[in-house]
C-alpha cells in the first residue's frame, strides 16, 4: 500500500463547470487530498471554467462570484497568510504525487476555437462526454 | 528505525498530508512520522488516513493551537 488506496478500482471524478475563484480551490484542495488518498482523480473541465485552462489562464486575474465580491476578498486575504498554495500550484502537486489527469471538454473547446495547443499544459487531452463517463464509471462524480 | 520529523505549522489544509505523503513515501515499515501543524484539521485527517491505509496513530495532541501527530509506518509493502 504505497500511498494508501482507500478504495481500489475506483475513482474520484470532478466536472468543474464554473471558473470562478472559490470553485477553482476546491478543485485543487480536492484533487490533491484524492492524490494523497492514492485515488485516481480525473477532472472534466467545461463551462467557464475553461478560461482559467487557458495557456497561462491560471495567470489570469481570479473571477469572483457574484454577490460575494467583499466576502471573497477577505477570504483570498486569509488564505494568503495560511501560506496556501494557488489552486494551479496545488493541482501540479496532485499530479506530481498522484493518479490526476485532467481532460478539456471537447464541445467547450470547439465552441471557442481552442486546440490542444492553447490549453494548459497540464490539461491531458481534449475528449468527450463519452469518454468521461466511461473513464469515472463506477467512480464518484462531483459537479460544481 | 528512521523518525521522520515533518514541520507543517503555517500551512493549511491538505498542506500537512501532502507534507506527511511525501515522508511516508520515503518511508519504511517500523519508522516513524512525527507531523507539527497548525491547520486543526490535521488530528481528524491524520486519523482517518491512518485507518484507511492500515497504519498506526500511535499519538495525537494539541497544544496553544499547534498540534503534533505521531504515526508509525505499518502499511508498506
Amino acid at each position: 500500500m504505497e500511498v494508501g488506496h482507500m478504495a481500489e478500482g475506483n475513482s474520484f471524478n470532478i466536472v468543474v463547470s464554473t471558473g470562478t475563484a472559490e470553485k477553482l480551490l476546491m478543485l485543487g484542495v480536492l484533487s490533491q487530498t484524492g492524490a494523497n488518498l492514492g485515488i485516481p482523480v480525473r477532472i472534466f473541465v467545461t463551462g467557464t471554467a475553461i478560461k482559467s485552462f487557458k495557456k497561462d489562464g491560471y495567470k489570469e486575474k481570479p473571477v469572483l462570484p457574484a454577490g460575494f465580491e467583499n466576502y471573497m476578498k477577505d477570504m483570498i486575504s486569509g488564505l494568503e497568510k495560511l501560506k496556501t498554495d494557488s489552486w494551479h500550484k496545488m493541482l501540479e502537486t496532485a499530479m506530481e504525487i498522484g493518479d490526476v489527469k485532467i481532460f478539456a471538454c471537447s464541445l467547450m473547446t470547439s465552441a471557442l476555437g481552442l486546440k490542444k495547443a492553447d490549453l494548459d499544459p497540464l490539461v491531458d487531452s481534449i475528449v468527450g462526454a463519452t469518454d468521461f463517463m466511461i473513464q469515472s464509471a463506477g467512480g464518484q462524480i462531483v459537479i460544481f | 528505525m528512521t523518525t521522520y520529523n515533518i514541520d507543517s505549522r503555517g500551512t493549511a489544509c491538505p498542506g500537512p498530508i501532502t507534507d506527511l505523503i511525501r515522508s511516508y513515501r520515503k518511508a519504511a515499515n517500523g519508522d516513524m512520522i512525527i507531523l507539527l501543524a497548525t491547520d486543526p484539521g490535521v488530528i481528524p485527517d491524520a486519523k482517518s488516513w491512518c485507518g484507511a491505509t492500515r497504519n498506526m496513530l500511535v499519538d495525537a495532541k494539541e497544544k496553544d493551537g499547534e498540534y503534533e501527530v505521531t504515526i508509525k509506518v505499518t502499511a508498506k509493502k
